[in-house]
């Protein structure tokens, strides 16, 4: 029987990235298909946010959420808990209410690990890096060394592959305020820019990589930077909406700062309107901004009681924002979420990911999910020695840096990683639906 | 629940006719979920048996009953009664009849059970010839080796 293309074009849009890398080797015309621009288009705008986890023993591995890993019905074979959070009603100003809710402590069972090879994609990463930040599909990484200049590559978690930038004028890490990349797939360039603190100002230098036309682009200085100094880990998915996103130590209506990549220019973002005061924003810890849902998001703990989730409905639009959802602190069922909070993205069906102390194993670190509709907390447990992870919400791709960006050889050289064994991180996945 | 749909809205009926010859009766509401049947309503109102000459009688059958019976609980245990080959068919079905609800179920369906599969198996189940060069199919093969580890038998 034969398949009209557009019918398997929509197959095709329905599978996880590993099996789209698979079809290039099917026959010409899959190959084709996933080689065309508008199934590309596609497939991007569709397919789920990832995790992208890099390991210190300089692992980096791609964790699908496509894929159904596990799914937690069945029982037997030891336990372990999630947990419901309580939940406060956005907006809700009867605390009252809240009491009756109680907390209910759900015991799930585990499976034993099940070395299925397919479902995680490593690669070794030949040294120290910090993961920046991931865009449309790519990822960047710095080099971590204090004494020389800033090293950025850009990397392709799921295929292996890693591309050299030219180093950055300036700055040893202690320097560093800030750095955040944005990938733009339509003129098939990226820039990263990175914000220095010298002789007490901020010093914004940018990186364009070379547009199809030619000419040779590379890292400089911009002007008219903000004098509000970044926060520290403030932003946890910077780059939307062709911009990137960070907070700052300013005045509130300086609090939000975000880097226009098609201007390359710098403007504040309004806060809530319920960010009145200086006296309201000093009662806040552990803000961060990130991406909900495909809007610009808030997050932060009040008082040290509330974990609050705001998201700006409407780019740009101060009367947009609207609290998404909040946590009681104390309804985090033991875990202490490390970071003040700070999540570390959400994934498309808007659930939560952060990292907290491990409770079974002290010096470990946990991935724990949690969905504002259910008020669920669900832990993804990364056992053995694995104390120092970095983790990025990506969304996977199955093309090759090389088709993605306009490479130049004098500036760039593409790496291909050697692949790692699967499961060597010890993963113990409870992948449950929320993960999804 | 489908006959307190049928007295709301029009109790008419219509006739469907596979391409075997099978006639069915449906309701009006559940032929117009099929977009390709509300086409030929809307071009001659009078008509009373439409001509479906791509569909089998089995296949209509169990497209009539997905219409009236769809929901979550139902689509997810709907493909698990069929074989590769009957989705495609019901795929082709959905797609001639343009019924977009069971064209995302089956194309969900199809594109779960290939996902963790070897190119051979995919190749056989739609049918294709590898029309690539060993040098060609080589070459792909091994710049993501690591991408065909771990596949399911066949």
């Amino acid at each position: 029987m034969d398949i009209p293309i557009h019918v398997l074009f929509d197959i095709m849009l329905k599978l996880p990235a590993v099996s789209l890398v698979r079809c290039y080797s099917v026959c010409s015309k899959f190959k084709s298909i996933v080689s065309d621009y508008s199934f590309q288009l596609s497939y991007f705008s569709k397919a789920p946010i990832s995790i992208v986890v890099l390991s210190d023993r300089h692992r980096i591995t791609c964790i699908d959420s496509s894929q159904n890993l596990n799914p937690i019905h069945s029982s037997d074979h030891g336990s372990s808990s999630s947990c419901m959070a309580m939940r406060l009603q956005p907006n809700s100003n009867n605390t009252s209410d809240s009491s009756s809710k109680r907390i209910k402590t759900i015991h799930h069972h585990h499976h034993h690990q099940q070395p299925s090879s397919s479902k995680f994609v490593s690669f070794h990463i030949h040294k120290r890096m910090n993961l920046i930040n991931s865009s449309n599909g790519l990822l960047c990484l710095r080099g971590s060394n204090p004494h020389s200049q800033s090293h950025y590559y850009i990397c392709n978690p799921l295929l292996g592959e890693l591309l050299n930038i030219p180093p950055a004028p300036s700055a040893p890490d202690r320097n560093l305020c800030f750095s955040a990349f944005g990938f733009d797939p339509k003129t098939k360039t990226f820039k990263i820019l990175q914000l220095v603190s010298k002789s007490n100002k901020l010093v914004a230098e940018l990186y364009q990589s070379p547009p199809h036309s030619g000419g040779v682009k590379t890292w400089s200085v911009i002007s008219d930077v903000p004098s509000a100094k970044p926060k520290p880990n403030s932003s946890f998915d910077p780059s939307l909406n062709d911009a990137l996103h960070w907070v700052t130590d300013g005045a509130i209506s300086e609090l939000i700062y975000s880097f226009d990549l098609n201007s390359n220019k710098f403007k504040s973002i309004p806060c809530p309107s319920h960010f009145v005061d200086d006296e309201y924003v000093s009662n806040i810890s552990g803000m961060s901004v990130g991406v909900l849902k495909g809007c610009l998001c808030l997050c932060y703990v009040v008082e040290g009681k509330r974990f609050e989730t705001w998201s700006m409905d409407k780019y740009g639009v101060k009367e947009s924002w609207r609290m998404a959802f909040s946590i009681d602190i104390k309804s985090y069922c033991g875990w202490s979420p490390q970071d003040k909070h700070r999540p570390i993205g959400f994934n498309t069906c808007g659930d939560m990911w952060l990292m907290a102390d491990s409770i079974s194993q002290s010096s470990s670190q946990c991935l724990v999910s949690f969905s504002p509709e259910t008020g669920v907390f669900r832990h993804i447990d990364i056992g053995g020695n694995a104390s120092n992870i970095q983790v990025i919400p990506q969304v996977l791709s199955y093309v090759s840096i090389k088709h993605m960006v306009n490479i130049r050889r004098k500036q760039h050289q593409l790496q291909k990683l050697s692949s790692a064994q699967n499961y060597a991180l010890g993963f113990n996945l409870f992948v449950l639906e929320n993960f999804r | 629940m489908a006959e307190e749909k049928s007295q709301a809205s029009s109790s008419k009926m219509l006739t469907l006719k596979a391409s075997d010859g099978v006639l069915f009766e449906v309701e009006l509401n559940i032929a117009k979920e099929m977009k390709t049947v509300q086409a030929y309503i809307d071009d001659c109102e009078d008509i009373e048996t439409i001509p479906i000459p791509n569909v089998l009688g089995k296949h209509l059958a169990i497209v009539i009953e997905y219409i009236k019976k769809t929901n979550e609980e139902y689509d997810a245990e709907f493909e698990k009664q069929w074989n590769m080959d009957d989705l495609q068919l019901l795929l082709l079905a959905a797609n001639y009849l343009n019924i977009s609800g069971l064209q995302e179920c089956l194309c969900k369906a199809i594109a779960k059970r290939i996902e963790n599969k070897s190119p051979e198996y995919v190749r056989k189940v739609f049918n294709i010839e590898n029309d690539h060069s060993p040098e060609e199919e080589a070459k792909l093969r091994k710049e993501y080796k690591w991408a065909f580890e771990g596949v399911d038998k066949d």
